[in-house]
């Protein structure tokens, strides 16, 4: 029997971080760059669960690695969010070219 | 029947890839969070290639069940502007597309030419889930040998759903 | 000519035969050399899927017949009587009424999240029927998972309630998906936490273990007594609360926001919008059924009591398993038309509170009672 051959899950899991890293340095809306973070965030998964998985050890602590992921990306998300509430309530927008209040422009 | 797995894998890679770039490239942020429900689907499905089923059903219900819902709730309380990603914006972009472009080529060569040839090794646990579930062994691993995973994952949560009730509350409703 | 029983178990092999076969004969073409055992698995699971997925259908255009029905009696009308015997034809009517109907889309409305919501939630809900068993051995995916599958299939639907309500680009439908999404968060939570006492004696998130469990130990339902029929009560009121039946159909509320997130949709969209409602209600009575109601096990084993030879046979009959558990579905479908008629709508507030603040404690006292129970019986 065979299974796909790593090389798939690699490139996919790069495509992915590339497009997340090209999202958080272009993109001005702050609830965007927290969408390409997620995006780095799954590729970093994708990346432990295939080296776990094609690990001639059969080694599952990759696996747990990536549940812990999901769960810190779970509260990443929430305090991120809520912050980003705040700010627009404070500000009126969540522009981040325009928040510079703690530095001279 | 291995083309047939590696053709559905490689469609739905295609596809998924798709997906992350409409969330960078499409004008409405809900539009972007729709395009990043279906990444996390695609990245559902890539699991189950690899043999994890169960953080499959894990991603689906946490990620677009339960964090999806935040993004969507977040944008439509935060004003959400038009974006345009046109010819100007690449013009304006040039170093940064050029960056992640050579970010993207870089990595792959990086890990092809470390770990390309881990399959002559074996795929061991992609192959162990084809023939029998690796869930139960996943868990038993978890209370056993990971035991202490789950009571951090329980505190790190708890403390940062207290954090981001105290910071939506208005002071007044305290 | 074999027995009933055979005949039914006959089908489910001869299911599982015919791709086999195929193979076989794919193997006398030349360069194919296929593996009968393992390449056929996926055909299998597609196929007994697809058939019971099929059956599933045809009973849900009589569930809502009997909802319908039921309804009438209870309102002292007749409902629905002229189209086919007793008005039994009337959902094929409707759908076709609707496929029939203009397509029509709002000018302003976003058209990728339009339809995004719609087809999301019209696949999803099929697919939820994959690990469903509806008697011993005949199960379209036989998946470890198959528990959390369900749940991760459902889980799409708040995201899809939010995006179609702002994609139709009108307050109602705005409003309406917020209250949905709200609601079905809400009600997830203590959903979830009361499956976790059936998970600590089944030790398993596979559906047929489940059954196989409460074949040979008890229904769940007054096992454990009285944690995991607290949850039982919890799982009902939350899988109503989850499909928006109409005591708690807060999102769709028709005197204050026309029909929810619904209110754009129309024609053939419509009629994928009713489909979706009724299958996820059927598939939830289906959940409560597997869960707690024993699955297709017919009679409830009592702890030191000892059954005669002939109420295992009973028990054992593969048929009589299966028509049981749709009489249980449709005794399910019954109980929540009835839930339906007889209360009034909740308002916004008050049932998120509810949820939150009554529902989620109470799941995780019946939690305490189920483990401390588990606790002294391997003590």
């Amino acid at each position: 029997m065979t299974a796909i051959p790593i090389e798939y899950p690699l490139i996919l899991s790069s495509a992915l971080f590339s497009l997340g890293v090209f999202g958080v340095i272009t993109q001005k809306n702050a609830v965007r760059i927290l969408i390409a973070i997620e995006l780095i965030i799954n590729a970093a998964n994708i990346n432990f669960v295939t080296f776990a998985s094609y690990n001639p050890n059969a080694d599952i602590s990759g696996w747990v690695f990536a549940l812990f992921i999901i769960a810190v990306a779970a509260g990443e998300a929430a305090i991120g969010l809520a912050i980003f509430i705040n700010v627009f309530r404070n500000f009126g927008e969540i522009n981040v070219k325009h928040l510079f209040t703690l530095r001279e422009v | 029947m291995g083309w047939f797995l590696e053709a559905n894998f490689i469609l739905i890679g295609i596809i998924t890839i798709l997906m992350a770039f409409g969330t960078l490239s499409t004008k409405k942020v809900m539009r972007a969070a729709a395009f990043l429900l279906l990444t996390l689907v695609g990245v559902a499905l890539t699991y189950l290639f690899l043999g994890f089923e169960f953080l499959m059903g894990i991603q689906i219900t946490v990620y677009a069940g339960g964090i999806l819902i935040l993004f969507l709730f977040s944008v439509l309380l935060t004003g959400h502007e038009e974006f345009k990603m046109d010819l100007e914006f690449a013009k304006e972009n040039i170093v940064q597309i050029l960056i992640s472009i050579l970010l993207f080529f870089t990595l792959t060569a990086l890990m092809l030419s470390i770990y390309g040839n881990y399959q002559l090794t074996g795929n061991e646990l992609v192959l162990q889930a084809q023939t029998k579930g690796l869930t139960q062994d996943f868990s038993v691993a978890l209370f056993s040998h990971f035991n202490y995973v789950l009571p951090i994952l329980g505190v790190l949560l708890f403390s940062a759903m207290l954090g981001s009730v105290k910071l939506v509350l208005r002071e007044e409703e305290l | 000519m074999s027995s009933p029983q055979e005949f039914f178990g006959n089908i489910a092999d001869l299911i599982r035969g015919i791709p086999r076969d195929i193979i076989l004969l794919l193997n006398r073409l030349p360069y194919v050399h296929l593996d009968p055992e393992n390449d056929v698995r996926g055909v299998i699971v597609i196929l007994m899927t697809a058939i019971l997925a099929i059956y599933g259908l045809t009973n849900l255009l009589l569930a809502p017949w009997l909802e319908r029905k039921v309804m009438a009696r209870m309102m002292g009308r007749r409902g629905p009587v002229y189209v086919g015997k007793f008005g039994l034809l009337q959902l094929i009517a409707d759908i076709f009424k609707l496929i029939s109907k203009e397509d029509t889309m709002p000018m302003t409305a976003d058209k990728f999240g339009f339809n995004l919501a719609i087809f999301m939630m019209g696949i999803a809900t099929i697919m939820s029927f994959a690990p469903i068993p509806w008697a011993r051995g005949v199960v379209g995916a036989n998946m470890d998972i198959g528990l959390l599958y369900v749940f991760a299939v459902f889980s799409v639907f708040p995201p899809a309630m939010l995006l179609g309500g702002w994609a139709s680009n009108s307050k109602y439908s705005l409003i309406g998906g917020f209250r949905a999404a709200a609601q079905l968060v809400a009600y997830e939570i203590p959903m979830m936490l009361s499956i976790l006492g059936v998970l600590i004696f089944s030790g398993s998130l596979n559906l047929m273990t489940i059954v196989e469990e409460q074949y040979s130990n008890g229904w769940y339902v007054y096992r454990a007594f009285p944690g995991l029929f607290i949850a039982f009560v919890i799982f009902l009121f939350a899988s109503l609360a989850e499909t928006e039946r109409t005591p708690f159909d807060i999102p769709e509320a028709e005197g204050e926001l026309v029909m929810g997130p619904r209110t754009e949709f129309s024609g053939w969209r419509y009629a994928i919008i009713l489909m979706v409602e009724y299958i996820h209600m059927y598939v939830n009575v289906i959940l409560v059924i597997v869960l707690f109601l024993g699955g297709w096990d017919v009679i409830p084993v009592i702890h030191g009591v000892n059954y005669p030879e002939f109420l295992w046979m009973i028990k054992d009959n593969r048929l009589i398993q299966f028509l049981a558990f749709n009489v249980k579905i449709y005794i399910g479908v019954f109980f929540v038309t009835w839930v339906r008629v007889s209360f009034p709508r909740f308002r916004i507030d008050q049932f998120i509170e509810w949820g939150w603040k009554t529902l989620l404690p109470l799941s995780f006292i019946a939690l305490g009672i189920v483990v401390v129970y588990a606790g002294l019986l391997v003590a």
